[in-house]
């Protein structure tokens, strides 16, 4: 069967919206452990970079917290919060829960459009073996 | 899935810091009148397991505030001194109505991230029973 391409060999689209839960559930832990530290005096809030920079570098990466990069107002990355967002507080305390709240609320989103991708991925492939839904 | 479980431990651990913190505050409160109590605060700090990062929240050491106690004159006091002065409790009510209302707030969003963890891994576990 060269040559061709079998439907079921490789399904990125189930890959894919998997990893895009993934993603959500590893963002989603990192809001909960800033949200959870909003009153820890000298911590800096973590994340990860937003689904759209992961899904460009290929299928061998690995979404866990632990990679995840502290964004301070000296970091030089590509992608960090707004700087006028984070005006520390006296305790050094530098977490915005309107800005963690936000992002809650995108991961949630992200998180339950993934799984409708997954659904109905599977439903699309159901029919087409003759199971119906 | 253990993402989740994870998300679900680091927001009640919060909570329960600011339950803490909520009972030193009100243990501060129904000392305000006590002859030399000093109010009782603590610190949050993250956990750490081996030296990393757990994500866990706890609350510190309870340390007592070491301001000087504010003496008052009443010589009729039962616990008045040779001159007739007695010493209040440097709790401020102010400032614990603030500190209450401050571990509310926190309290309501780490609940709030814990509903909503709860929410998405049901939604994970509904693509299974389907």
């Amino acid at each position: 069967m060269e040559g061709e391409a079998p439907l079921f060999a490789d399904i990125k689209i189930l890959e894919n919206s998997s990893m895009m839960a993934q993603h959500a559930s590893a963002r989603q832990k990192l809001v909960s452990t800033n949200l959870a530290n909003v009153d820890t005096p000298n911590y800096v809030p973590r994340d990860i970079a937003p689904f759209s920079d992961f899904i460009g570098m290929g299928v061998d990466l690995k979404i866990q917290p632990e990679n995840s990069r502290i964004f301070d107002e000296t970091s030089s990355e590509s992608w960090s919060p707004k700087p006028g967002l984070l005006e520390g507080k006296p305790s050094g305390n530098s977490v915005s829960v309107e800005e963690e709240i936000l992002k809650s609320v995108e991961i949630e989103r992200q998180h339950s459009k993934a799984l409708a991708i997954y659904q109905h991925a599977m439903d699309v492939l159901k029919i087409s073996i003759g199971r119906g839904r | 899935m253990e993402g989740f479980s994870g998300s679900l431990a680091i927001s009640a651990s919060g909570m329960r810091a600011h339950s803490s913190r909520l009972r030193l505050t009100a243990e501060n409160l129904a000392n305000v009148d006590t002859p030399g109590y000093r109010r009782k605060m603590a610190s949050f700090e993250s956990e750490t397991k081996f030296g990393e990062s757990t994500g866990l929240v706890r609350s510190g050491e309870t340390r007592l505030d070491q301001t000087e106690l504010p003496m008052k004159f009443d010589p009729s006091h039962p616990m008045s001194d040779d001159g007739g002065y007695v010493q209040g409790s440097n709790v401020n009510l102010m400032i614990e109505i603030a500190d209450a209302r401050e571990a509310q707030r926190s309290y309501e969003v780490n609940l709030k991230m814990f509903e909503q963890t709860r929410k998405m891994s049901s939604e994970l576990l509904d693509l299974l029973k389907r």
